[in-house]
């Protein structure tokens, strides 16, 4: 997903699930900002480097793609972007090597987006944002993986958009380009995605680079061959499956608010956003590269107060200014504390199952201060707060 | 229904792959004429003499007999070269559901048998001992590859036009 929804959506959802426009505009600050936390601005700021929640496209130019670096782009890609949906998934007639890269598919309601809702529980709104982007993005992103690979993440040129409210759909053909500085041409179904690489672990073929952004565009109804699928047919219903994310926000915001006491796989707020419906069905298929705007417009006519635009410097300088002791306390180092958390988590739910492409992954609470120092931090905030 | 839908689309992508392929491998064809103009252009002379057995010509004139064959050989070549690519282009658009045909497939067919045919007298040749044993395994082992992508362009392409009844 893209500025429109994990910015100016997920303010309009935490204000319905009954936050304030002030903490709205924390837990969306924070949800659009794991698109641009990258190691780039964590060395400008002097921030520990492991809480990366995204990597530059000229920081993955430079990303080596051995074991190591590969583990890497997993372990940040695959714990904020793509969730795996199942992390214990069977496939037939194949190797551990190509088991392991199945099971980090991405999808809705899998297991670490319940491990992802309860460790925001009770933590800071920083927390709940990360898990929002996390959230809405394994309805955008599902049937692509968070780590390169040609033999998941492949896509070929059987690739059509689904015009039309209702079937029988149009289809028409989506032709493809490697052009980024171009904009995509959504009139004449023309997008911009990555070269096609034959080599398995290419940084080409990570995420959904080979669809482009066409997944991050929620008017985009559209089918086509996902490598994985063996020559079977996917058909992606983004306006259908961004109204389900906007619903589950709301539903898991009302959990981590107290309203509700569990969070449940497949629940949706849906009677919360009644009233709305028919203006976020709306926002969702119009056809446009960007909906900030709109967005904008409807979230501020529910709180009736203005949403700042977005900016990267907001609250960089005083982190900067933070004395060592206190940096931890400021918006972005509560920030940084619950993006380690989170890739500490993701990191070791899939290093259990037996998968080893994240890497390896340490339970320092149990074993000590071996390891990366930057999580030497969580632990001290785990004790500060007296979590587990 | 489903399962025949499956493996039209596989059928057709091998289609797409097999038409590229082939595109590539006609490239082959020119090139290995080339190489043997350059490096055994020697041979070439001698080959020209031998025909010419009895009758003495100043040198340059076997000089140009030799680009004569040349010229002529190289356009037999680009004429096959076209010819090549138009079956790729030809499985490429059926592949891609643009445009169907029947010729290109039989033109796949008889390519099929003329490399079956020069792979069989290439084993022959190195069976017998050829003086040049490196330059004719490589070639083989060429003409072999792309023996193999005509017969997989003729197969997918029969497949595509079976299941898309």
């Amino acid at each position: 997903m893209q500025e429109d929804f994990h910015y100016y959506a997920t303010y309009a959802a935490a204000y319905i699930a009954g936050y304030s426009h002030e903490e709205s505009m924390e837990i969306c600050y924070s949800a659009q900002f794991v698109d641009v936390c990258s190691y780039t601005l964590l060395t400008k700021l002097k921030a520990p480097l492991s809480a990366a929640t995204t990597q530059l496209q000229l920081e993955l130019m430079n990303e080596r793609t051995d074991i190591v670096g590969l583990q890497n782009i997993t372990r940040i890609w695959s714990s904020f972007h793509f969730l795996p949906r199942d992390l214990y998934a069977e496939k037939k007639k194949c190797g551990k090597r190509y088991r392991d890269k199945y099971r980090l598919i991405c999808g809705p309601n899998g297991d670490l987006l319940v491990d992802t809702v309860n460790i925001a529980k009770n933590s800071s709104l920083q927390a709940v944002g990360i898990a929002m982007h996390v959230l809405a993005d394994t309805w955008a992103h599902t049937y692509f993986a968070g780590t390169p690979s040609y033999v998941i993440n492949n896509t070929d040129f059987y690739f059509y958009e689904l015009l039309g409210e209702n079937e029988p759909y149009i289809e028409k053909s989506i032709k493809f380009r490697h052009s980024p500085t171009e904009p995509d041409d959504i009139e004449n179904s023309i997008y911009t995605n990555s070269l096609s690489q034959s080599t398995e672990n290419s940084i080409m073929n990570l995420g959904h680079g080979r669809a482009g952004h066409l997944p991050d565009y929620s008017f985009a109804k559209y089918k086509y061959l996902p490598a994985w699928k063996d020559y079977d047919e996917v058909i992606k219903d983004n306006p259908a499956d961004y109204m389900k994310a906007f619903c589950q926000m709301i539903y898991a915001m009302k959990y981590l608010r107290g309203e509700i006491s569990t969070f449940e796989k497949e629940t949706y707020a849906e009677d919360e956003i009644s009233q709305w419906k028919a203006d976020i069905d709306q926002i969702l298929r119009k056809r446009q590269l960007n909906a900030c705007e709109d967005w904008k417009k409807f979230g501020e006519r529910l709180s009736g107060r203005e949403i700042e635009d977005f900016s990267i410097d907001k609250y960089q300088q005083q982190y900067i200014d933070a004395p060592k002791k206190d940096k931890d306390y400021t918006y972005l180092g509560r920030f940084f504390i619950a993006a380690m958390r989170q890739k500490s988590m993701v990191t070791n739910k899939i290093y259990t199952s037996g998968n080893l492409i994240a890497g390896f992954s340490v339970d320092f609470a149990k074993r000590g201060f071996k390891g990366i120092r930057d999580y030497i931090k969580l632990l001290e905030a785990f004790k500060r707060n007296g979590n587990e | 229904m489903k399962d025949r839908k499956r493996e039209l689309r596989k059928s057709r992508s091998n289609l797409v792959d097999m038409g590229e392929g082939v595109i590539a491998l006609s490239a082959w064809t020119i090139l290995k004429f080339i190489m043997f103009s350059i490096f055994k252009k020697a041979e070439l002379i001698n080959l020209v003499k031998d025909e010419l057995k009895g009758e003495e010509y100043p040198p340059f004139m076997y000089e140009l007999a030799v680009i004569f064959v040349d010229v002529i050989v190289l356009a037999l070549m680009t004429f096959i070269m076209v010819i090549t690519y138009w079956i790729g282009k030809s499985a490429i658009k059926e592949g891609k559901n643009l445009k169907k045909g029947i010729v290109y497939v039989v033109a796949s067919v008889i390519f099929v048998i003329i490399y079956a045919d020069s792979v069989y007298w290439g084993i022959m040749n190195l069976i017998n001992g050829t003086p040049s044993i490196f330059d004719d395994t490589a070639s083989i082992l060429v003409d072999i590859t792309t023996l193999f992508a005509f017969a997989g362009l003729t197969i997918s392409a029969i497949k595509v036009k079976y299941l898309g009844e």
